[in-house]
């Protein structure tokens, strides 16, 4: 019932029927939004980065072809538009870094609301694991945990094999239970 | 049967977080975690890893909704489309 629902939408949407647009943003927004704001850990840049992937998605709806989910296109797209983002992201802090050497300003990294917010000491050492860790472990522990997507999706949706996410998901998780380690016994 | 390794019980731990284990592999991994103390105190960690991972990922980003026009999107988008896509 609701994958003829998303076929009837999809195929609205590519008549260019501005109303069976909204109702698709509409359904996916939250989905998508949260996608970004997971990988970018910033929530304004999550928001243009899901507008971008809502209209690089809508404007490639002729490629999409039904023998994937929707879902898991769009958050290809999603991941796709932020990764982008993050590459943008690391070019401009090295070229920051770089005029801090050149100019030797002090450089103070401001508290986050997210940093504000975690006030228990293993959540925290977690949090700091998990931001510090590389994209390609990072990335399967958020569509798992926080999405609760299967490994099957994830795969689908990172584009690599499902053995392949079984194994970063071991390791990243490996990771974090030793960053854990050192606090076990800390009633926090 | 045969007696689990701690290297594979741990193995196995880390499997079952992403699948289901065959009945073999789950009954050879209760024996082993009844007998070995260190297995099982490594299980509980993985759990509670597991817990807190959900927890504060939620407690993190579920506090953000989008903030974005959909209007603005459906027209950007069909202002895009040429007179032959539309």
């Amino acid at each position: 019932m609701e994958l003829d629902h998303t076929s009837q939408l999809i195929a609205a949407c590519r008549r260019g029927d501005e109303l069976a647009i909204e109702q698709l943003v509409r359904q996916y927004e939250t989905g998508v939004f949260r996608l970004a704001l997971s990988v970018l850990d910033d929530p304004v840049e999550a928001n243009e980065a899901a507008q971008d992937a809502f209209i690089s998605a809508l404007n490639a709806l002729e490629r999409y072809q039904d023998h994937s989910t929707f879902k898991a296109w769009l958050y290809t797209i999603t991941l796709n538009t932020c990764r982008s983002r993050l590459r943008k992201r690391r070019t401009v802090e090295k070229l920051r870094q770089t005029l801090i050497g050149i100019f030797r300003v002090q450089s103070q990294k401001q508290a986050s609301p997210e940093d504000a917010a975690i006030q228990n000491e293993k959540d925290a050492a977690l949090w700091k694991a998990i931001q510090s860790m590389d994209e390609k472990h990072r990335l399967p522990l958020v569509l798992r945990y926080y999405h609760d997507l299967p490994t099957a999706e994830i795969a689908h949706i990172l584009n690599v094999n499902e053995g392949t996410i079984h194994s970063r998901l071991h390791n990243g998780r490996e990771r974090l239970r030793l960053a854990l380690e050192p606090l076990t016994g800390v009633e926090k | 049967m045969t007696e689990l390794t701690h290297q594979t019980a741990r193995r196995l731990l880390q499997t079952a977080c992403d699948a289901a284990l065959n009945p073999q592999e789950k009954s050879l991994l209760t024996a082993h975690l009844a007998a070995c103390p260190d297995c099982e105190s490594y299980a509980r960690q993985l759990d509670t890893l597991e817990t807190r991972l959900r927890r504060l990922t939620r407690q993190q980003w579920d506090r953000y909704t989008p903030r974005f026009s959909t209007q603005s999107i459906s027209q950007r988008v069909v202002k895009n489309k040429t007179p032959f896509q539309a």
